[in-house]
């Protein structure tokens, strides 16, 4: 019954397809939004003054706690664990910087995120280089060095890379 | 002509904040104008069962029902009044493993943080002008995975509309 057909046309053969009805569009109709009104809402993200710090401030505290009780453990699990919720609070950094004035907050946090994400050695070089971020991270939220072309954030970010490529050296290289 | 978006209702699913005084204020100016703001999944979800919602605009992480639990909810539950409601998953994570978990759980569009507003605008205008199919199979139910430019599939052809 099955002669001539591949494993994937057996699968296929289960597969339904459906179009849903497009509500959207029965009420939106077309012609999309005025470009003004779009550069206005941009204008908004770029200069809302929606209070941000604490927040940033929580998740940087929440970093430090979590690198703690990460390196208290010798539970693989648990520091994987542990990572991940690290992960979590920098990747919510991330996300928020630039939305709330911080672009410096979002870059460092970016090179942080990246390299939490594809560590695989969690061991004192990989907590430092978290200590070192989450220093930064409280650095530029709480004094404001906001632009990322300052000499501050440009020496951090530069400090962070390169602690970063001489770890990725030591434990990631194949 | 522009679109009408007074009467189009729209569920922000976010747990931090300012970022949801932030989308609200965005979508707003842009001219929609009714707005629900949900905390987590679980409000989300209570919400959309009462009132329903023409979109979805959620967050990944958050406490309590995350955003992927929110989506197979809303997709797969017996009692989920609309499973083809638009869904736009928002996220600070980029890399391409986590794109591709967020893309199989359902999502209709993904939506990187930090976002211009041109980027929020963008996935809009692609849900509304350039709707997915659904696939409904035993391992997924949820929009067509296979539609973005980056997904070009070079193998032989399988379906009918492939060969469109």
């Amino acid at each position: 019954m099955t002669e001539g057909l591949t494993h994937n046309d057996i699968l296929e053969s289960d597969v339904e397809f459906i179009t849903p009805k497009n509500v959207l569009k029965e009420k939106m109709g077309s012609g999309g939004i005025p470009q003004d009104l779009i550069k206005k809402s941009q204008a908004f993200i770029e200069n809302n003054t929606i209070e941000f710090l604490p927040y940033a401030e929580e998740h940087i505290k929440n970093i430090s706690n979590l690198s703690s009780l990460s390196q208290q453990t010798y539970n693989e699990e648990a520091r994987k664990d542990y990572l991940e919720e690290i992960s979590q609070n920098i990747m919510q950094l991330k996300a928020s910087g630039s939305m709330f004035s911080y672009p410096s907050l979002t870059m460092i946090s970016d090179i942080a995120l990246n390299f939490a994400e594809q560590s695989t050695a969690l061991n004192d070089d990989f907590y430092q280089i978290i200590e070192a971020y989450s220093n930064g991270a409280l650095l530029v939220t709480t004094k404001k060095a906001q632009l990322i072309t300052s000499p501050e954030v440009k020496a951090l970010s530069k400090e962070l890379n390169s602690a970063i490529e001489r770890y990725n050296k030591k434990y990631n290289s194949k | 002509m522009t679109y009408k978006l007074s009467t189009v209702s729209v569920l922000v699913v976010e747990d931090l904040q300012p970022m949801r005084i932030l989308i609200q204020s965005v979508l707003d100016i842009m001219g929609f104008k009714n707005i629900v703001l949900a905390h987590n999944g679980e409000e989300a979800y209570e919400h959309f069962c009462k009132y329903g919602t023409d979109l979805i605009i959620t967050d990944w992480m958050m406490q309590g029902m995350g955003g992927l639990e929110l989506i197979e909810k809303v997709r797969t539950d017996e009692n989920s009044p609309d499973p083809f409601v638009p869904i736009i998953l928002m996220t600070g994570y980029s890399n391409k493993m986590r794109v591709e978990i967020a893309r199989d759980c359902g999502m209709t569009e993904f939506l990187a943080k930090p976002f211009k507003s041109q980027d929020l605008y963008n996935r809009i205008v692609q849900i509304v002008e350039k709707p997915r199919q659904f696939i409904k199979s035993e391992e997924f139910f949820g929009p067509d995975r296979r539609r973005r430019k980056d997904d070009i599939y070079e193998g032989p052809i399988r379906r009918d509309d492939d060969k469109k």
